[in-house]
């Protein structure tokens, strides 16, 4: 497949899953930078198995929101984004976050990875193996953190992961 | 899915597209050209552009309309509001575009590009002061008032529409946007597109759909109430700590139901924002003692000239006269320069005396004097009403004790005052329910208005009615009728009369 068919490809299936994911991380009007970033660097890269495209194309666009993280935010502590959530980043990015929405309220208030996690797998359907190579992470640790996430969610959103990507997908 | 969100693909797209697979640039209005996104509401997208023409950046505002002769005077007369706390407006104009095969009928709006947050966003940044937060509404309170001047009525005013530049400035954005876009469109229809929770913001009459300047007070002043308190309350009641009470009191009246109860204009309601000026205590204290000895001497009657050390102004030589204390008051010895200045009835009255400075309020040092400033007179019998609607009214016999009772349906006139369009007579005190006997439809009923108030007259029956109505202070309904029997005169009219009171 040449470069142009892949990104053609990427633009008309990707493009509006990436923004999703990108919108409820980064304000608004970084969203199409960090995309086509990630869509540059999905081909220009090397993936080597084929059947794990998805997989990869996602942990690229998680690298993208984290390198976005570093680049922005401000503040001394380090940003761990296993335990902060995107509201610890400090004003220049949280001040400029979409927060009208409850469902996005509820997961910019997740440590970052376990946002990540369940957003891939409850809203964007991927397997638990492919959040688990996207996140760089073993199963075990993909699971807890899609667990810890639902049910902070549940409590707070009252809902099943099923409506929950609903309201996700209308985002 | 939401048409903004599937444009806001189909845009962003072409976008990737041309900076990846270099496609031509998208272009609006053959004079734009689109660079990316800036945000995205429940009735449009904000896009951010180049000006090729004039070669700066401009922000457009997309917004889908479906129909095809929309008005666009709106937007065309929101471009001529030149105040820097209101979002500059370059040109409003109608596209027919299409992206990627599909046709799209868009409402273009070119903006001046700043950079900034919203107004929701500096609240939830940092821990802001109420000084911080009164002067951030005050400055968008005067962009307010400024599009009100130009007869712009914004009605979907809340923190969310207000941007904060970096440099601290607030403008207001998205002026009668909402009214410009669906204006083709029901006005309930128009209220399903907002998103939900800008309910929360709207007047009770502008939920009804009936927006208009006091409208938008009413939501200004629920906006900053949110902004002083941590959430949104109706009505506003007990002023938290941190609330200074002038702002309170201002935020209270701004939020009355009856929007004829709110302040005249925007302009009025930021003056009462203002901190009220504050004299020095000794002055205070020798207005206070001089005010007292007039009391003292003369009983209740004041005579300002002879008892306020009556500063008055030399018209032509601007020269100020030595104070003149009448001898039965304590006079203490007050350096001229540092005297506030106190109007004379003269000055008052004659613009040529008028101080530099604004004579600070009376009302602030005398007490006893009522704080609130009474509601602008009303019409010759006006009822005002905001919401039309049917409403009960039971009618007392002053003879005989006994009730009618009465469904009124009251509609609103073009100046706000009710008029009556229906009575039906529902029953009296001899039925089991009053409310629920057998219904009677007044004949000839004829509406006006004169001294005594809302004036109807009918027949219902063999009866005629004159009712006579005016609206107390909670706005319920009461007054007095008569009625007779109809055609006849003498003993043979049986004349009855009564009061007249609305009931829940």
């Amino acid at each position: 497949m040449s470069r142009e068919t892949i990104l053609n490809t990427l633009i008309e299936a990707e493009w509006p899953k990436l923004r999703r994911f990108f919108r409820t991380k980064v304000p608004d009007a970084d969203v199409l930078d960090l995309v086509q970033n990630t869509m540059l660097a999905f081909v220009g890269g090397k993936l080597r198995d084929p059947q794990k495209a998805r997989a990869y194309l996602w942990g690229i666009a998680r690298l993208q929101v984290l390198k976005h993280y570093e680049k922005h935010r401000r503040g001394s502590e380090p940003f761990d984004s296993k335990i902060h959530t995107a509201m610890d980043l400090g004003p220049s990015i949280s001040s400029r976050l979409d927060r009208r929405d409850k469902l996005v309220r509820g997961l910019q208030e997740l440590p970052v990875e376990h946002q990540m996690a369940f957003e891939l797998r409850y809203c964007e359907e991927l397997s638990l193996e492919e959040v688990a190579v996207a996140l760089g992470v073993s199963l075990a640790t993909a699971k807890r953190y899609i667990a810890a996430a639902q049910a902070k969610l549940q409590d707070v959103f009252g809902s099943d992961p099923a409506d929950m990507r609903v309201a996700y997908l209308r985002s | 899915m939401d048409a903004v969100v599937r444009l806001q693909e189909a845009i962003g797209a072409e976008l990737l597209r041309c900076t990846l697979l270099g496609a031509p640039p998208l272009h609006v209005l053959g004079r734009y050209e689109v660079e990316g996104f800036l945000g995205r509401g429940a009735s449009g997208l904000v896009v951010s552009a180049r000006d090729l023409r004039l070669d700066r950046p401009v922000a457009l505002k997309l917004s889908i309309i479906d129909d095809q002769d929309v008005d666009l005077s709106e937007a065309r007369a929101l471009a001529k509001v030149d105040h820097p706390n209101v979002v500059r407006v370059h040109d409003a104009d109608m596209m027919l575009g299409t992206l990627q095969g599909q046709p799209w009928r868009l409402r273009v709006l070119v903006m001046q590009r700043t950079d900034g947050i919203t107004l929701r966003s500096w609240l939830n940044v940092e821990e802001r002061s109420t000084d911080e937060i009164l002067e951030v509404f005050r400055g968008a309170g005067r962009g307010l008032a400024a599009a009100h001047d130009k007869h712009i009525v914004h009605r979907d005013f809340k923190p969310d529409n207000v941007l904060v530049r970096d440099d601290g400035v607030p403008q207001v954005l998205d002026f009668g946007f909402a009214l410009a876009a669906s204006s083709t469109r029901s006005a309930s229809e128009g209220r399903r597109t907002l998103v939900a929770g800008t309910e929360v913001y709207m007047a009770p009459e502008a939920l009804n759909g009936m927006a208009s300047a006091r409208a938008d007070q009413y939501a200004f002043a629920i906006s900053l109430s949110e902004a002083l308190t941590g959430k949104i309350e109706r009505p506003l009641f007990w002023r938290p700590g941190n609330v200074p009470r002038f702002v309170w009191r201002a935020l209270r009246r701004a939020t009355r139901s009856n929007p004829l109860r709110r302040y005249d204009s925007m302009a009025q309601l930021l003056e009462r924002l203002e901190r009220p000026r504050r004299w020095p205590p000794w002055a205070m204290l020798a207005v206070i003692l001089m005010v007292g000895g007039a009391y003292g001497a003369r009983g209740t009657h004041v005579d300002w000239a002879s008892m306020l050390g009556a500063v008055t102004l030399d018209a032509d030589a601007g020269q100020e006269r030595a104070p003149d204390l009448a001898p039965s008051a304590p006079s203490p010895v007050l350096p001229d320069a540092a005297l506030p200045l106190v109007p004379t009835p003269e000055a008052l009255t004659s613009d040529a005396a008028a101080p530099d400075e604004p004579a600070p309020e009376l009302l602030e040092v005398a007490p006893g004097l009522p704080e609130e400033v009474l509601p602008p007179p009303l019409a010759t019998g006006c009822v005002p009403l905001s919401t039309p609607g049917e409403r009960r009214v039971r009618a007392t016999s002053v003879q005989s004790g006994m009730h009618g009772c009465y469904l009124i349906d009251l509609a609103v006139d073009p100046d706000g005052c009710a008029s009556v369009t229906r009575i039906q007579k529902t029953g009296s005190s001899s039925d089991l329910h009053c409310w629920r006997g057998a219904v009677q439809e007044g004949v000839d009923v004829s509406s006006s208005r004169s001294a005594e108030g809302l004036v109807v007259t009918t027949t219902v029956g063999p009866r005629s009615y004159r009712f006579a109505m005016r609206s107390d202070r909670n706005g319920r309904l009461d007054g007095t009728f008569t009625s007779e029997i109809s055609g006849r005169s003498g003993a043979a009219a049986d004349v009855d009369h009564g009061t007249l009171e609305e009931v829940q």
